[in-house]
């Protein structure tokens, strides 16, 4: 189990999104199950082309007001080091189109912005993100 | 798993057999001071089978090669077909065959396909 104890330096393109709360990396792949006439249960699990996307939480409400829908940019952020003593490890999905903003203000409490990425691989055979460790 | 003549070209993927049901020709006649019609039987036509299914290869090559191998059969002679449930179809002649779409990568090269088989009595 890794703890992590520090989200920074997450950044789209040129803008710095300050404040990281949580950075969450999806990867789904849209199954398309089949089987015969004979078959009880799918007999062929095929997935259609992945997609990978980021969704960070932010408390820099600001920043993320300032972003458009469907720019595109590198995405990057590091997380850690972990409680554990892992070192700190560099992200980045390049090519991301931001398709989500979600600003949330809540009573007493500070806002918080939700930014939904989906990557956009150029030669559609490289994976779009990348991590590393970085010491 | 079905066969064409005893070959195995289907069973890299699953696939079912839509059986359809023999046609019977008639031809309908009438004349004055006839209540009702005459329906002469011309006799037992033929019938529509359409398989669908998933073929699948590790290569491009490899699925190209399977789906040359029924697009062969396709030669207007007449075949075996049995399908899945062991269940006999003699005299079976293949219209179509078709990818129903494009050659896709997922685990492996895939496609989705419709062949059209006409039985004959």
């Amino acid at each position: 189990m890794e703890r992590y104890l520090g989200i920074s330096s997450v950044c789209f393109g040129q803008t710095a999104l300050g404040l990281p709360l949580s950075v969450r990396v999806s990867r789904q792949g849209q199954v398309e199950a089949a089987g015969g006439d004979a078959d009880l249960y799918a007999t062929s699990v095929q997935l259609a082309r992945p997609v990978v996307s980021v969704e960070i939480r932010t408390r820099d409400t600001a920043a993320a007001e300032s972003l458009v829908l469907a720019q595109k940019a590198d995405l990057s952020w590091q997380i850690g080091p972990t409680e554990g003593g892992s070192n700190a490890r560099q992200a980045v999905l390049s090519g991301a189109v931001l398709v989500g903003i979600e600003v949330a203000c809540e009573q007493n409490a500070p806002a918080v912005a939700t930014l939904r990425f989906v990557a956009e691989a150029p030669e559609g055979l490289c994976d779009p993100f990348s991590c590393q460790e970085v010491s | 798993m079905s066969t064409l003549d005893d070959i195995d070209l289907f069973g890299s993927g699953p696939h079912e057999l839509h059986c359809g049901t023999w046609q019977r020709a008639t031809a309908r006649r009438g004349f004055s001071g006839l209540d009702g019609e005459l329906v002469l039987d011309l006799g037992r036509r033929s019938r529509r089978l359409t398989q669908t299914g998933r073929l699948q290869a590790g290569t491009a090559e490899e699925l190209d090669g399977l789906i040359r191998d029924i697009e062969l059969r396709n030669d207007g002679k007449l075949h075996a077909l049995v399908d899945n449930h062991s269940r006999s179809f003699p005299r079976v002649l293949i219209e179509e065959f078709q990818a129903t779409g494009p050659i896709r990568i997922g685990r492996g090269f895939w496609c989705d396909y419709t062949i059209l088989f006409r039985q004959l009595p």
